[in-house]
């Protein structure tokens, strides 16, 4: 098992695991040496394209919407993981620079949510500003403590009563898993450090965002269609 | 009711049209078209009267600049908004060609990866024939195991 390699995780719906096939094998198409890892509840593993996963991981994966929290602090990877949405694309080669991106001292390096292209993720104590889409971290165990708690923390989030003061802290957060991240990073203090990828539109470019968000080619294209019952 | 004048500005380039914003003492603003007529405009004069002609020189400057920003961001939001289809719908068929089983199970990673690098319809459709034919093609040439 390599010490590096790419995560992407899909559950209850056939259709995600299409998507994963896809960006999987475009991640091969321009960087075929990455390594690439899927987590994925044992009941859709029968769809899974063999030949675009180097790992399938089965094993105790819940058929959850957040399946990605539980993979994250189970990377196979022993030095760095980047995480990928099933729903993205690969389209440069400069994937294979991916692992240069990260600076010594960074522990999660992801990019920002431009606000004019989504929900409104401002509340009157903070905002949402990291896009949970795309991300990379290192495996020491700070990092990997922050990714167990996202999971714990996300699934108390949506099954436990609301704990905050509802001016201050709007129920509509709750499914947000990027509350939680918010959460783990200004309420709690959890002492990971967390940096921006340059020029990260090229890294994680949403479709709808405006064409001068990067100068460069576009390396990872995030799709934003429904996949939920598109058949 | 007594209204207070704000931001008055020239709206056409011969100077005759003023546009401005009424703000009433009950709250209510209204963007009010005013221009000088022959029997007198109370507020044509007031404006004459509260505002220097560098003032509303100024706020119409101001007006151009405001509408230039907006006709921009509208640009590039058609513009993104086209592109955004345009890439849901290219999506959308990629996926579809990865559910026809000849696609899924071809092993020519090449062709099938010009389909996931495709960036019209025609292109989707184009190498999915491909895979399709060669398959066909493929299976005419194997002999048929059900017959002697």
């Amino acid at each position: 098992m390599p010490k590096r390699g790419f995560l992407l995780s899909v559950s209850v719906h056939k259709e995600y695991v299409d998507s994963a096939n896809y960006c999987a094998n475009t991640i091969k198409d321009y960087y075929p040496e990455a390594h690439i890892t899927l987590f994925i509840p044992q009941r859709l593993a029968q769809y899974v394209d063999k030949d675009a996963f180097d790992t399938i991981i089965t094993d105790s994966v819940p058929d959850h919407t957040r399946t990605k929290l539980f993979a994250l602090s189970r990377t196979p990877y022993t030095e760095m993981t980047v995480y990928v949405d099933a729903d993205m694309e690969c389209r440069h080669e400069d994937v294979a620079t991916v692992w240069d991106q990260i600076d010594q001292d960074t522990d999660i390096l992801i990019t920002r949510i431009r606000p004019y292209n989504g929900k409104i993720a401002k509340w009157p104590q903070g905002e949402m500003i990291h896009h949970g889409g795309f991300f990379m971290y290192r495996t020491n165990p700070i990092t990997i403590e922050f990714m167990r708690r996202w999971w714990d923390d996300y699934v108390k989030q949506r099954a436990e009563p609301w704990p905050y003061n509802h001016d201050e802290y709007p129920i509509t957060l709750r499914p947000w898993d990027q509350f939680t991240f918010w959460k783990l990073l200004y309420k709690d203090k959890v002492p990971v450090r967390v940096d921006f990828f340059q020029d990260d539109a090229r890294w994680n470019f949403v479709n709808g965002y405006y064409a001068h968000e990067n100068k460069d080619p576009i390396i990872f294209y995030h799709n934003t269609v429904s996949l939920k019952g598109r058949k | 009711m007594k209204k207070t004048i704000k931001n008055p500005h020239w709206i056409n380039n011969a100077r005759t049209v003023l546009s401005a914003e009424f703000h009433y003492e009950d709250g209510r603003v209204m963007q009010a078209t005013i221009s000088d007529v022959s029997s007198g405009n109370p507020d044509w004069e007031a404006i004459k009267v509260q505002f220097t002609t560098e003032e509303i020189e100024q706020n119409t400057r101001r007006a151009i600049e405001k509408q230039a920003r907006e006709q921009a961001a509208a640009k590039a939001k058609a513009e993104a908004d086209a592109i955004r289809e345009k890439n849901e719908k290219l999506f959308e068929a990629k996926l579809e060609a990865f559910e026809l089983d000849v696609v899924k199970e071809s092993t020519d990673r090449a062709t099938k990866a010009k389909i996931r690098r495709a960036k019209s319809l025609f292109e989707i459709y184009a190498f999915t024939t491909k895979v399709i034919l060669d398959a066909d093609a493929a299976a005419a040439a194997s002999p048929d195991e059900t017959t002697e």
